[in-house]
Parts: structure tokens; C-alpha cells; sequence
């Protein structure tokens, strides 16, 4: 029996999959709204709107929430990368990806209770949840009342700039969902990581 | 209106003798006025002399040669005075009436009071056709000699000054003048016709002014565009605009097209320690005011009107007798009005949403005194919840409200207004004026579709995108996954062989 390591606290399974199901709605309302003569997954267009908005605005507060647990928890040192993960990390994980993964090694980095990310990770959160998350949510904020926040939108460039912006972050956050998924599979077996994001244990691999 | 000197009011003009000018002057002096011209003392030429011969009966001055009825047997020029509400002034004293108290002995002293203070403001055949109403002090408009058509200045607007004269001449402060003054300078008699004046065609005296026969209405000259005309319609602008469509026959035109205009408040009546009758009132305001038209007809069916505040008050006649008007709830004491004041453009026809939706411009409860809540009740105006509550099934309603034109939905040839979001969210939104073809979807168009929305300035989701940014959307989210199975693939075949 391997030995179990308890990476995942309760609130950050359950912030995780909150998380997960409103990116999933609002990818798929998004997608209606871009192109409502081709798709048609809420029944209308008001509903696909309606659904956006209400999963945006509740993203918004479940993005909130997650900062400050993390902040206040510490636990945000998970997500900060050190000296020796920027060099070698970096390039030691990513050759693994591209590599070491094929012949079957184990991972260069093993999970910790105090360090669950591996590098790449590291680097790849942080940017999209501190960076990237709070771009796509502010525009979607200012798209979501363009009346309350008029002079920002023309200092911007306008609505068409917002919107476009929006939908800019939108398809890389799309892309990274797709990536995201696919890595989820890369632990030590295809639903190892699945499993730990739901129970909140992960095995200890030996290195 | 300048006041005239005394012998400028008294003064016969040659001209009137002359026949070519004034067949009247061939007519003996006695026949119309009285008198006894074969006497040389003062006192007995004039026994029986009358200063106004067709004041109230013009049959004996006019009737010889103004026929009473015609061959139809039908009320002649002469004959319609019974009905001519400038002479009878029925439609001022019904509504006195209507509001008065039903005890005999209280009427008879409304009938004394309004015989000293109100029943002055009558004309009559020569009160505008040879003199001044004596209501304004009288005299001569031109040394005897007959006007078929009044004068403005001296007849018309010397009685209808204060409120329809200053409003069509723009003598109240900040208010242009009526377009059809200063544009065509139209005069009274332009639109409103002897025929009006001397309420012909009217078998019984007309209870509200508005009632009057043959009276002057705005279609008279102003046709839909491509309606029919018969000779008699007069030239003025068609109605062009597709908003009369729209509110034809629901929005009086003065709704739209009239300014800001005086109410009065408050009319007391009495006589002054000389025995001089006296009315004072509360200041006037000017103000512009949309209210219901209970009483509706078919030829003029609005039921949005603009209304005015009358000068009348609760003690009125509180000199005379107290508690006269014991019946105020039975008379609006806002009464539908036609200001004189018409402009093209007026600050609630600038927009759909400067009238719907602006309350200030609606007659409610908080424009009314206390006491005359109840009498007003039908003219009041129930308050609908603001544009953006009417259309909050609509995302972002103020958005919608600002960016799209109203008629874009609520358009008049359809029963309905459009609610189907797609008709205007789509590639073919029926925003475009232009038609547009499916985009182009290429690395190479970096254009909005439907970039006409986009110049002018409302980006629409879902009709505006960048097909070039959607062509590489969709690839970076392909390649991903692509990518995404070959790693797995190339996984699952090492993973295999070991």
C-alpha cells in the first residue's frame, strides 16, 4: 500500500470543481453567443446570455474566494516558483513532457504536501491565475455593465475592444482547458490526479 | 394692443359715407343705432339710442340684408348667432353650471355675478366687425367702416391675448414664436374660419368649445404622406415622419409639437368699494402638461392630449355667495388645450424616450391642489415603470435603450414588437441597412463582419466578429487537442512495448 499524501484540503476540491463547472457553462454559453446562428446549446440566445453572465458573475466571486484562502492560508506558496524550479526545473520538466515521459520515467519532481506543483505548473498557474483569470474576468465585467463603467470602455477603445479582448482570453483559457484535462492523465496512472482532486490523497511516488 | 385716444374711438371716417368703401355708411344712422334724426335737442335725438345694435340681438340691425336663415331654411349669418359661442359664451357659463350648486337662490346669485364679472368678455356682430370688444375698452377699428375680417391685434388676441396671442406671437420668455407665424405668417383666420367663429352649423349651442362645427384641426393641412387630397385640402407639409403613423389618432399633434404654455390658477371675482368689478388670480406658470382625454370622438379620438389649468377656484364667487361651487369634482380643472405654440422640433419629440418615460411631462396626482384631485381624476395620467424597467427582459435594457433606435423593434408595420433577440444578434441582423453576405472566414479578414454596426458605434454579440481571430480561435484549440492525442497516442505505444 502506498504511502498517501494529502495535497488537496476540501476547499480547494471544492473551489476546483466549482471552477470547473462554470468555465465549462461559460466556454459553452460563450460559444453560443459568438455564434448564435450556428450554435445552439441553452435553447436562445437570451438564455445562453442569461447563463453567461449569472456563471461569470459567480466566477468572479468563486475567483475571489480562491485568492483569499490562499492568501490568508499561505497556501499561495504553491503556486510561487523558487530560484531552483525557474533553473532547472523549467527545462528539466518540460523535457520530460517531451521526452522521459515516453520512456516511462517517473516524474523529476514528486509531489509534496508543502510543494504539490511541479514547475511547469507553477509557472503556468500563477500566470494564468494572476495574470490571466483577472484580465478575462475585468472584461468580462466591463462587458457585463457597459453603462456603469462608459468612460473606461471609451478610454479602451470602445465595446468592440473589450468584446474582442474577451474573446481572445476566452479561446486561450479554451485551449488551456483542453491542455489542462490531457496532463491530468500524465501522473503515475492515467486517473492518479483525477482521483486525488477528488478524494484530496495522492500516492507518494518513489524517486 | 395700444389704447386708443377718445376721439380715436368715436370718430366716423369719411370714407364710410363713400359706398365703394363701406356699403353700411348707405344706411341711415337711426336704422341700426335709434335714435330720432328729425329732432334738433340733444336728449330726444338720442332717446332710444343703442351703442352696440347687434349686442345681444342682431336680427333688427342685420338681419334684413344678413339673412336669418337661408333658402334651405338653415340658420343664415344672422341667424347663428343663437349658437355663436363668442356671443353666448355657453360653453364658459356651462361649465360654471355644471360646477355650481344646485340650490336656485345660490344660481341666481352666480347668474349676478357672472352678469357683473364674466359676461362681459362676449363680442358680438359689430364687437368685432366695426369696433374693439368693449370687454377691452371698445372703439373703432377703422372709423366705422366694416371688417369682413377682423384684425388680429385689435379683435382676436385682444380677448385670446394673454395666453393664445403671447404663445403664438412668442411673447412668453424663452418660448419661439408658432412656426406658422414666423414661417407663413399665418394669420387667426388662416385656420380658424368665419364659419368656426359664428358656429355655424350647430343646432344647439355647443357645450365645450371644442365642440364647436367646422372648428380648425391640424389635418386640414397636414395629410399623411401619400393620402389622398381633394381640392379642398389645404397646402400644408405632409406628415412624413413615420412616428405619425405610429401615434396617429392615440397623441394629439400638440403633444408633440407644441412648447411650454401658460396655466392659470385660482380666479376670484368681486367688486371694488366704487362698485367696479374686479377678478384677481394666482400667478400664472408656464408649463407643459400630457394628460387623458376621457371624452373621446371620432374625428378627434386621441387620448393623449395636452391639458391647461383653468382659473377657476373653489370660492370663485365667494364675494357674491359662499360655497357657490359645490360641484367642483364635476369639471376638470385641467381641460384639454391646444397651445398655439407649434414647433417642428420641441424638446419631448427629440427622442421616443423624451417623452416615454419622462414623468415630469405626464399630468398625475402631485400636479393637483387637495381639492381638485377628485375632478381631475379621469385627466390623469397613470405613470408606466421607466423604459429600462418596461424592457428589463432584455439584457443590459439601459444599453439597448441608448444604442438602439425604438423603431428598430417597435416597428409600426408590424402587429408586434420584435422580442426575438436573434433579429438583430445574428450575421443578418436587421440592424444593417446594407445587405451583408455569410463572413468570410480567412487569415486574411482581420474586418469586423457587419462593420457598419461597428462604425457606427454599436458593437452587436453575435453579428460583429473578426473572422480571421475566429479562424485562429478555433485552430489553437484544434491543435491543442491535436496535439494533445498524439502525446497520449505516442504514451499509450511506449507504454505498450515496455
Amino acid at each position: 500500500m502506498p504511502e498517501k499524501l494529502y495535497l488537496h484540503p476540501i476547499t480547494e476540491r471544492a473551489w476546483h470543481w466549482i471552477h470547473a463547472i462554470l468555465v465549462i457553462v461559460l466556454l459553452l454559453s460563450g460559444v453560443q453567443i459568438h455564434w448564435p446562428n450556428s450554435v445552439n446549446f441553452f435553447g436562445s440566445f437570451p438564455n445562453a446570455i442569461s447563463t453567461h453572465n449569472w456563471a461569470g458573475i459567480l466566477l468572479v466571486c468563486d475567483f475571489f474566494l480562491w485568492l483569499l484562502y490562499n492568501l490568508i492560508s499561505r497556501r499561495v506558496s504553491h503556486y510561487i516558483l523558487r530560484k531552483e524550479d525557474i533553473h532547472p526545473g523549467m527545462i528539466v520538466q518540460a523535457k520530460f513532457y517531451a521526452y522521459d515521459i515516453f520512456k516511462n520515467r517517473p516524474h523529476p519532481y514528486a509531489q509534496a504536501e508543502d510543494n504539490k506543483f511541479n514547475p511547469l505548473q507553477k509557472a503556468t498557474y500563477f500566470s494564468f491565475m494572476f495574470f490571466m483569470m483577472p484580465l478575462l474576468l475585468l472584461s468580462g465585467i466591463l462587458y457585463l455593465c457597459p453603462s456603469c463603467f462608459s468612460s473606461l470602455i471609451s478610454f479602451v477603445g470602445g465595446l468592440k475592444v473589450v468584446a474582442t479582448f474577451h474573446y481572445i482570453m476566452a479561446v486561450i483559457f479554451a485551449a488551456f482547458f483542453v491542455a489542462h484535462i490531457y496532463l491530468a492523465t500524465t501522473g503515475h496512472t492515467v486517473f492518479a490526479d483525477f482521483i486525488a482532486m477528488v478524494t484530496g490523497y495522492a500516492d507518494k511516488e518513489e524517486h | 394692443m395700444a389704447p386708443l385716444e377718445p376721439y380715436e374711438k368715436v370718430q366716423i371716417d369719411t370714407d364710410f359715407l363713400d359706398e365703394d368703401e363701406d356699403v353700411h355708411g348707405q344706411v341711415s344712422c337711426e336704422k341700426c343705432h335709434g335714435g330720432n334724426p328729425e329732432s334738433n335737442d340733444y336728449k330726444t335725438a338720442h332717446e332710444g339710442v343703442v351703442r352696440d345694435p347687434t349686442y345681444p340681438d342682431p336680427s333688427k340691425a342685420c338681419g334684413e340684408c344678413h339673412a336669418m336663415d337661408d333658402e334651405g331654411g338653415h340658420p343664415g349669418i344672422t341667424g347663428k348667432n343663437k349658437t355663436n359661442p363668442h356671443v353666448t359664451l355657453a360653453p364658459f357659463k356651462n361649465k360654471i353650471y355644471l360646477r355650481a350648486d344646485s340650490d336656485p337662490c345660490v344660481r341666481d346669485k352666480i347668474e349676478d355675478a357672472m352678469g357683473t364679472n364674466c359676461s362681459a368678455c362676449h363680442s358680438s356682430c359689430g364687437q368685432c366687425h366695426v369696433s374693439r370688444p368693449e370687454s377691452v375698452g371698445g372703439g373703432f377699428i377703422d372709423g366705422h367702416l366694416f371688417q369682413k375680417t377682423p384684425p388680429v391685434e385689435t379683435n382676436c388676441t385682444s380677448c385670446h391675448g394673454s395666453r393664445v396671442g403671447q404663445e403664438f406671437h412668442g411673447e412668453n420668455e424663452g418660448i419661439p414664436a408658432d412656426v406658422h407665424h414666423t414661417e407663413h405668417e399665418m394669420a387667426c383666420k388662416a385656420c380658424h374660419t368665419g364659419d368656426e367663429m359664428h358656429g355655424s352649423g350647430m343646432s344647439k349651442e355647443p357645450f365645450d368649445r371644442y365642440e364647436v362645427a367646422n372648428r380648425a384641426k391640424c389635418e386640414d393641412c397636414h395629410k399623411m404622406a401619400g393620402s389622398e387630397k381633394t381640392e379642398a385640402d389645404k397646402q400644408g407639409k405632409d406628415l412624413v415622419h413615420p412616428d405619425h403613423a405610429i401615434h396617429q389618432g392615440k397623441v394629439s399633434c400638440q403633444v408633440c409639437h407644441s412648447m411650454p404654455y401658460k396655466n392659470c390658477y385660482s380666479c376670484h371675482v368681486g367688486k371694488n368699494e366704487l362698485g367696479a368689478p374686479y377678478f384677481e388670480t394666482a400667478p400664472s406658470k408656464m408649463d407643459f402638461k400630457i394628460g387623458l382625454r376621457s371624452k373621446t370622438t371620432e374625428d378627434r379620438p386621441e387620448k393623449y392630449v395636452t391639458v391647461r389649468h383653468v382659473p377657476v377656484s373653489p370660492g370663485l364667487f365667494d364675494f357674491y355667495v359662499k360655497d357657490a361651487l359645490t360641484n367642483m369634482d364635476k369639471a376638470p380643472t385641467w381641460k384639454f388645450a391646444t397651445p398655439h405654440n407649434i414647433q417642428l422640433k420641441t424638446p419631448q419629440n427629440e427622442t421616443c424616450l423624451a417623452c416615454h418615460g419622462n414623468n415630469k411631462l405626464f399630468l398625475t396626482k402631485n400636479d393637483a391642489e387637495s381639492w381638485e384631485v377628485k375632478a381631475n381624476e379621469d385627466v390623469f395620467v397613470p405613470l408606466k415603470p421607466a423604459p429600462s424597467v418596461r424592457h428589463n427582459w432584455l439584457e443590459q435594457p439601459e444599453l439597448h435603450l441608448k444604442k438602439v433606435d425604438c423603431l428598430i423593434c417597435h416597428n409600426p408595420a408590424l402587429q408586434s414588437p420584435i422580442k426575438d433577440c436573434q433579429q438583430c444578434h445574428a450575421v443578418d441582423s436587421i440592424l444593417l441597412t446594407t445587405a451583408e453576405k455569410t463572413p468570410e472566414y480567412s487569415l486574411t479578414n482581420w474586418s469586423f463582419t457587419n462593420k457598419e454596426l461597428v462604425e457606427k458605434g454599436n458593437y452587436v454579440v453575435g453579428s460583429n466578429r473578426i473572422p480571421a481571430l475566429d479562424v485562429i480561435g478555433i485552430l489553437l484549440v484544434l491543435l491543442t487537442l491535436v496535439g494533445c492525442l498524439i502525446h497520449g497516442g505516442l504514451r499509450f505505444i511506449s507504454r505498450r512495448r515496455k
